[in-house]
């Protein structure tokens, strides 16, 4: 395989390389270029609608799976994608939210997804108010079975929490990490006693260039495909540049460059998590970290 | 006039950098920007107009400080409104946990830094500097005029000033001529291919005519600059 992986975080995973829909006018002689791991992608479909990929005319091992398309960079898939029961449930509408570049680590992005402590600041009016900044203690566990972080008992007063809720309300959320790029929540839906799921699957182009895809898996009587589209883009519109403004951009998995707070104990998992499957890619390496908060330099 | 040469980053940042003029930080409002030898740093002012030069840098998610805004005396960061007191940088207010009182470590980098004849000058060094930053007053009637931001190297830009007859009065002080007007500049080491030139001039006859002058000297150095230095690829 073309890809020299050496990431452990990396080894046998699957990432995402662009939704199906921009495969459906490709073909193997015009491919769908797209950029992973510093390198450039043609994915196709074939003729029996699977999904073909290829990096420097090296084939790689590749699905389609919720609407996107899926390669494994080092050809040894570790397991099967992850699980994603509600895209497949009757009754909820699934929306791709369309591609959105962000000059970040993947990591970053993934991290702010599973924030609830920048609502009231980045989110005003829609995800969060002041004064109500606190965030109530929530429960952060591993499931053994897969290896995902699920963070539960998170709750968070919203003015605005999705495009079909006119007033506020008090939001329940599930978060999930299933890989280091790829994360879901689930939220109090406007159908009373249900919950919506949202996908977001980070495409790493390169360590600090993304394009995140986000997916709704919603119930949703009211809006639209298009209102809910640009709900999302006006939240991404909020986060992306608070993503594009870290310094240093990598994320630090170790080390006291960066101080977190009770709130952050998912972010702390995740880091920790990171940490333990020896991720690299996106991440800053220790000794740049220890560095960094000795000097203060610019990275 | 400091020799560029090549001393480690940790033993050369011992100088003042001036790096803007004090009038563009109101008291109690502005969040600027601003660099000194490569150091990412944000400029604002206490409620009773002392600045503050910080590492540009919220302690918690490595976010610039200069998204974030001034409340209470305290430089609010955009992210999630930690809130650091002027002077100290100390971690007064975490919103997440409001009836919290923040660990007394946790605080934004500072740097040493004094206004001096207007102008606000840092300190990068690890000790303490042993002077006030230098003196270089206005003369009377002059004021700043505007700042040029240069592509090009510190050093570079000091050569090419000083081929264009303009004349070395120590520390970061230059002066010359826009035109027929006399002028000051006071040249700072933003990045190491980012200079920055503070212009200062007397009551000028016509602003347009010394703003084009200004302009055209930026040109001139960068041309200079560019001729010296071995071809770079510009990217925009």
């Amino acid at each position: 395989m073309s890809f020299a992986i050496q990431d452990p975080g990396l080894l046998g995973s699957w990432l995402v390389a662009g939704p199906l829909s921009a495969l459906r006018a490709a073909s193997a002689d015009r491919p769908f270029r797209t950029g992973l791991l510093g390198r450039e992608v043609a994915l196709w479909l074939s003729d029996d609608g699977a999904v073909r990929a290829e990096c420097d005319g090296a084939p790689l091992f590749a699905q389609g799976r919720y609407g996107f398309a899926w390669v494994c960079p080092d050809g040894r898939p570790a397991r099967e994608l992850f699980a994603f029961p509600e895209f497949d449930e009757p009754g909820r509408r699934i929306i791709d939210c369309g591609p959105v570049g962000v000059a970040t680590s993947g990591l970053r992005v993934v991290e702010n997804f599973l924030d609830m402590a920048h609502f009231p600041y980045v989110h005003a009016h829609y995800l969060g108010e002041l004064p109500h900044t606190e965030v109530t203690p929530y429960k952060v566990d591993i499931d053994a079975a897969t290896d995902e972080i699920w963070a539960t008992d998170c709750r968070f007063w919203q003015p605005r929490s999705s495009a079909a809720h006119a007033e506020g309300s008090d939001a329940a959320y599930v978060y999930r990490v299933m890989q280091p790029f790829c994360a879901m929540l689930y939220k109090s839906s406007s159908r009373a006693g249900e919950r919506d799921a949202i996908g977001l699957f980070v495409q790493p182009v390169d360590e600090t260039r993304v394009i995140a895809h986000t997916l709704l898996a919603y119930f949703d009587d009211t809006s639209s495909d298009a209102e809910l589209i640009a709900f999302q883009h006006t939240i991404f519109g909020q986060d992306k540049p608070i993503l594009e403004s870290h310094r240093p951009q990598l994320l630090p998995l170790e080390g006291r460059l960066e101080t977190p707070t009770r709130a952050d104990m998912l972010s702390v998992t995740y880091r920790r998590w990171l940490r333990e499957r020896g991720q690299q890619y996106g991440a800053l390496a220790a000794d740049r970290t220890a560095a960094l908060a000795a000097t203060g330099s610019a990275a | 006039m400091t020799a560029a040469g090549a001393q480690s980053p940790a033993t050369d940042r011992g100088e003042w950098f001036p790096l803007l003029p004090g009038a563009e930080v109101a008291p109690a409002s502005d969040v600027v920007g601003a660099f000194a030898r490569g150091q990412e740093l944000v400029v604002w002012r206490a409620a009773d107009g002392t600045p503050q030069v910080w590492e540009n840098r919220c302690p918690h998610r490595s976010v610039r400080l200069t998204l974030g805004q001034v409340v209470d005396n305290r430089l609010s960061c955009a992210y999630h409104g930690w809130s650091y007191a002027a002077d100290s940088a100390r971690c007064e207010r975490i919103p997440a946990h409001p009836d919290r009182t923040p660990p007394a470590n946790l605080c934004a980098r500072t740097f040493t830094c004094a206004e001096r004849d207007g102008t606000v000058w840092a300190w990068l060094g690890a000790d303490a500097p042993a002077a006030e930053p230098p003196a270089h007053p206005l003369p009377p009637g002059w004021a700043p005029l505007r700042t040029l931001s240069l592509r090009c190297s510190a050093a570079m830009t000091r050569l090419a000033l000083a081929a264009l007859g303009w004349r070395h009065e120590g520390g970061a002080l230059w002066s010359g001529r826009l035109g027929d007007q006399p002028a000051q500049a006071l040249l700072l080491e933003a990045q190491s291919e980012l200079a920055m030139l503070h212009l200062r001039c007397g009551a000028a006859g016509a602003l347009r005519d010394v703003h084009a002058l200004a302009r055209q000297l930026r040109a001139d150095i960068e041309s200079q600059a560019g001729a010296a230095a071995p071809a770079t690829e510009v990217s925009s």
